[in-house]
């Protein structure tokens, strides 16, 4: 019978391994010798280290100590390097036997093709322990961050991370072992060379080995080009307007300097007429804020604002900031600009964002009604129903066909004249409210178009 | 100071601030002044009086400037001196002066430089 025992062995895919208390090869079964890239190394007396992995001898000794002193089988994964040069993984398992103080070995192959995804990978992909330790990386990973695997093992995780992503991430990697099975969560990861990558992470726990599997996905070329694209949108939109903005302040500095040569020359005369003077000097300071207005708009809404923070966002303020850039345009195109909002109307953004989204919105209007003969009008409507608020932007245009409304929300689709949209203020806008947690859409139930913003209430 | 005497001069510009202004500096210097708030206006007020020098504005709601320009170089008229200003303008300085425009002024402009302008067009013409 114990021939027939000893058969089974040599039969199995698995692997059997006797090591004694210093690991060196007592017994193993013949998979070994056909799996692993050093069959010279497979004799009795060999190290048994010599097959593992370099990172892994650390842990498997380790293994070996808690093995002894707890006298429990130890469960672990293990990756042993066989002949074509990649890597096996093993779901191994040791015990101490105490009376001839040797260690018995047994693992499981757990390799499929499906592990060699891991060298392979283009995106870097790490494993590390439940308390963060790096186990292993993939070599996307190394050439990804510039890092060699020396740098990495036994390092935490946490350590490689932008100062304020280290709680963040800690806590989201605390969620797996309260029993979350798989956590998704964004973070920066200094380089080698120093600067930071904008990583997203998928990580699952294996319920066994309580390690941590991390795929990594780097945004940060693509978080870049977003920026500029957003940037470059809003430059657009900005740049529509520069004629009406330089025509808006062109006559206020005109006024002034016309009122100012009126002065100099009644001073001049000794002819002063002190009211005269006075009305003057008001007629002067009220030009002065007319500019004032309209650059405080332009400052606000053509700065950096996507990393503003969000905050109370006054809709009256936002509203009537954005009338002192258009209400010029307007009214030299004899079109009606109505505005019909409620009180309080506060809700949680960024004031400069929702600022360019409204003047997008009302730029498409008067472009829709500018060409129409007729009464043309353009309104912004905002009310508060139940705890959202409703922002409404209506004009007298003539609708919106099916064909267009299917597809006005892709980026870079414009009804526009050559060089006068960039196709992509509606698209940025759907995103801006989106990340407000609002949403945009157009109203087809309307008799005029009507596009609406529905955002929630502060 | 009356170096504009006998000179009749229409102001165009929807900007109550500056047409205050070109009323009161123009009258300092003898014009005789009508102010228009538009181009229809500007036009009627045209065909009413007798009209040396006009100042248009271009951007106006209800009437264009330059459409003004167009209407009064089309009348039978003597046609006045014609001068515009403008903040922005689709046509170049150059199209504008081809459609007989004396001069054109980009806003904000040396008002100074426009009242000598307006003397120098006149030099050498006899003011109906």
């Amino acid at each position: 019978m114990a021939s027939y025992v000893d058969m089974f062995f040599e039969m199995s895919d698995d692997l059997f391994a006797v090591i004694d208390k210093d690991c060196k090869l007592i017994y193993a079964n013949s998979v070994w010798q056909s799996l692993l890239w050093q069959p010279d190394f497979f004799v009795k007396g060999a190290d048994f280290l010599n097959f593992f992995y370099a990172d892994e001898k650390k842990a498997f000794i380790a293994t070996t100590k808690k093995a002894k002193s707890t006298h429990e089988a130890q469960q672990f994964f293990v990756k042993l390097k066989v002949h074509d040069g990649s890597y096996l993984s093993f779901k191994s398992r040791l015990v101490f036997q105490e009376q001839e103080q040797v260690f018995v070995f047994y693992g499981k192959n757990q390799t499929d093709n499906k592990s060699l995804f891991y060298s392979i990978s283009l995106n870097p992909m790490c494993v590390v322990s439940c308390d963060g330790y790096i186990n292993s990386v993939n070599p996307a990973f190394k050439q990804a961050f510039g890092y060699e695997e020396e740098e990495l093992t036994s390092r935490s995780i946490l350590e490689l991370l932008h100062q304020g992503d280290i709680n963040p991430t800690a806590k989201e990697l605390n969620k797996l072992s309260q029993g979350e099975t798989a956590i998704r969560f964004e973070n920066h990861l200094k380089t080698k060379k120093g600067d930071y990558r904008i990583l997203d992470w998928n990580v699952v726990a294996d319920s066994m080995t309580q390690n941590l599997y991390c795929a990594i996905h780097d945004l940060t070329e693509q978080r870049a080009s977003e920026l500029k694209l957003l940037q470059s949108a809003k430059m657009a939109t900005l740049g529509e307007m520069a004629s009406e903005i330089a025509h808006e302040i062109n006559n206020p500095l005109t006024i002034i300097q016309g009122k100012v040569a009126l002065l100099m020359r009644t001073i001049e005369q000794e002819k002063v007429e002190k009211d005269k003077i006075k009305v003057n000097l008001q007629r002067i300071t009220n030009t002065i804020d007319r500019i004032v207005k309209i650059i405080r708009g332009l400052r606000s809404f053509s700065r950096h604002s996507e990393k503003d923070p969000m905050t109370a966002v006054d809709l009256r303020l936002v509203i009537s900031e954005i009338i002192d850039l258009c209400a010029d345009k307007f009214k030299q195109n004899n079109i009606k600009l109505k505005t019909d909002l409620e009180e309080n109307l506060i809700v949680r953004g960024r004031f400069a964002q929702i600022g360019q989204v409204l003047i997008n919105l009302l730029n498409n209007s008067f472009d829709a009604v500018v060409g129409l003969t007729g009464d043309k009008w353009v309104s912004i409507e905002v009310k508060k129903i139940s705890n959202k608020i409703h922002v409404a932007v209506i004009d007298s245009g003539l609708g919106i066909s099916e064909e267009v409304v299917n597809q006005m929300m892709n980026p870079f689709f414009t009804t526009k004249e050559v060089g006068k949209g960039t196709g992509l203020g509606l698209s940025i806008s759907k995103r801006i409210i989106e990340d407000h947690s609002g949403t945009l859409y157009f109203d087809e139930k309307s008799l005029n178009t009507r596009f609406v913003i529905e955002l929630p209430s502060d | 100071m009356s170096k504009l005497s006998n000179v009749s001069v229409l102001v165009v510009d929807d900007e109550e601030a500056l047409r205050e202004i070109f009323a009161e500096e123009l009258t300092y210097l003898g014009a005789r002044v009508y102010c228009a708030k538009n181009g229809e206006q500007a036009l009627q007020l045209y065909k009413q009086h007798s009209i040396d020098v006009v100042i248009s504005d271009v951007r106006m709601p209800g009437g264009d400037g330059l459409q003004l320009v167009k209407d009064i170089t089309s009348l039978t008229k003597p046609v006045p001196k014609i001068f515009v200003c403008s903040g922005y303008m689709d046509k170049t300085t150059d199209e504008i002066s081809q459609m007989g425009v004396v001069e054109v002024f980009a806003k904000p402009f040396d008002w100074d430089f426009i009242f000598l302008s307006i003397i120098r067009s006149l030099e050498g013409s006899s003011p109906s």
